[in-house]
């Protein structure tokens, strides 16, 4: 920098009389350039062709500026930078409830998967093809002071009811619905007797009279078809009131068969004080008949013990249908306290 | 911050508009990239916000650029297309000559060096020695001699192209 300026010879760099036109250099090094140039013609000459050439080229540039067009207010801008953020906050949190699905998801069907595989004492047990040779009228339902859900929509609901209440905040969290069955599910595994033989005396004569049928068998009704798996969330109490089950014992299992246009099948397993698993199934007669076995149309047999151990009664009512299959001798007692009563809605 | 920066939106937003179109040579275009550097320059809050704007402006000048080149290739390939587009209509004669006038410096510019065109248009934006070598790599002392040569070789490359264009009309 300063060489120039002690060397007669030398002159001022055009550089830095660039820098110096734009206001680059330091006070110190104006000083000393404007002392150059008050006694060098020659530089105070470079420095007006600088000076045209550095005008020239902001006009030539000039020439190439966008049109004027008045700039948006700042509130414009922040508003858009608002809008933005908001966008952002609503991706991360779409996200993150992604996310958490996903994670419920695979969470449940770890756990289901690992329950499902846990030997169930009534599943595990193979059904017998044959049908039952003696079944019998024990009595009346309105002896058991019971009322059966007939419509399809109150079995619907009855299903959401169940849900809704497993997910009430007071209780543990509910182990999450098995997805993969629920989608997969078919019509065609459900076996719906279109020509079902109804018995004259319980439905044509009067249909609301729920029939009662004890059918002693030597097995458990195999669950066919997919069954939607729903353990509840403590083994003490049932998780809905109205859901046909024996008030008193734990809940062991709770299955749903979703049906399509004819109601859901429940399936409700309870634990009796000996160890053993009392079942009740609940849904559209000609379903839950084909579970059990049962044949609507033997109303007329009459005998209502069995020493195979086990037992199942169907409590009919027009086109809904109650099976309880249990131990023969607890059986009796329990019935009574079955609940099948009219949801309330 | 807030503040700052609305303040600098006031005294900055024309240069950066100005600096955008002499690299992407749409108005419309521009004024967009130029309110998107503001727009992020909200959300990032930079320390020195002018040196950083015009650093964020040269970068979606650049995705502007290549994006371009991008355009320009599809168009190549629909000239085999064989539709007659329509034509566009004649503009005024002033307006023919802006065009012819933006046309050479244009042309003018795309005989610098990308360094040197760069320098010369973040000069041109306002930003002193100190930014432009911030934002270019370059040593400030260095600034000076390449703003030096780009200046140099843009008015020489614009009476170039000016003469050969006069000598095409006689």
């Amino acid at each position: 920098m300063t060489v120039w300026n002690k060397s007669a010879v030398r002159h001022i760099p055009e550089e830095e009389l660039h820098a110096y036109l734009d206001q680059a250099l330091s006070r110190s090094q104006c000083v000393e350039i404007e002392r150059h140039l008050a006694r060098c013609q020659r530089c105070q000459d470079t420095r007006d062709e600088i000076a045209g050439l550095r005008d020239r080229t902001t006009e030539l540039l000039a020439r190439v500026g966008p049109p004027p067009i008045l700039p948006p207010a700042f509130e414009v801008l922040k508003t858009r930078h608002a809008e933005r953020l908001r966008q952002r906050w609503r991706w991360i949190s779409n996200s993150a409830w992604a996310a958490s699905l996903v994670g419920a998801v695979a969470f449940g069907w770890l756990i289901d998967r690992r329950t499902h595989h846990q030997p169930s004492p009534i599943v595990a047990r193979p059904a017998s093809p044959t049908r039952p040779e003696q079944s019998a009228v024990l009595s009346p339902a309105a002896a058991f002071g019971i009322s059966i859900p007939t419509s399809h929509d109150e079995s619907v609901r009855s299903e959401a009811r169940l849900r809704r209440t497993r997910t009430s905040p007071d209780e543990p969290v509910a182990v999450p619905v098995r997805y993969a069955q629920a989608v997969t599910t078919r019509t065609d595994t459900f076996r719906e007797p279109t020509a079902l033989p109804q018995p004259a005396s319980a439905v044509s004569s009067n249909a609301d009279v729920p029939t009662l049928m004890a059918q002693p068998v030597g097995r458990d009704p195999g669950l066919k078809g997919l069954w939607r798996t729903i353990l509840p969330d403590s083994g003490t109490s049932p998780p809905d009131a109205n859901l046909p089950l024996v008030p008193g014992l734990p809940v062991v299992q709770l299955r749903v068969q979703p049906g399509l246009g004819n109601g859901d099948v429940t399936a409700v397993d309870q634990m009796l004080e000996t160890g053993e698993v009392i079942r009740t199934i609940a849904g559209p007669a000609g379903r839950v008949g084909s579970l059990v076995d049962a044949d609507p149309s033997a109303v007329s047999a009459t005998d209502t013990q069995t020493d195979a151990g086990r037992m199942t009664v169907t409590i009919r009512q027009g086109d809904r249908m109650v099976a309880v299959t249990g131990p023969s001798q607890a059986l009796g007692s329990l019935l009574s306290r079955v609940n099948v009563r009219k949801p309330r809605y | 911050m807030g503040d700052e920066l609305e303040e600098l939106y006031r005294t900055t937003y024309a240069t950066v508009v100005r600096f955008l179109y002499r690299k992407v040579w749409d108005a419309d275009r521009a004024h967009d990239l130029a309110q998107e550097v503001f727009i992020r320059a909200m959300a990032h809050r930079p320390e020195k916000p002018r040196a950083w704007l015009f650093a964020v402006a040269a970068n979606l000048a650049r995705d502007e650029a290549r994006a371009a080149v991008r355009r320009k290739r599809h168009l190549t390939l629909l000239k085999d297309d064989p539709v007659t587009l329509p034509t566009a209509p004649i503009p005024a004669d002033q307006a023919v000559e802006d065009d012819e006038r933006r046309a050479r410096v244009d042309e003018a510019l795309a005989t610098l060096t990308k360094r040197d065109r760069e320098v010369l248009l973040l000069w041109d934006a306002g930003l002193s020695y100190p930014e432009i070598a911030a934002q270019t790599g370059l040593a400030v002392g260095a600034v000076g001699t390449t703003l030096a040569r780009a200046r140099k070789r843009l008015v020489d490359a614009y009476d170039r192209v000016e003469q050969e264009r006069r000598a095409a009309h006689s």
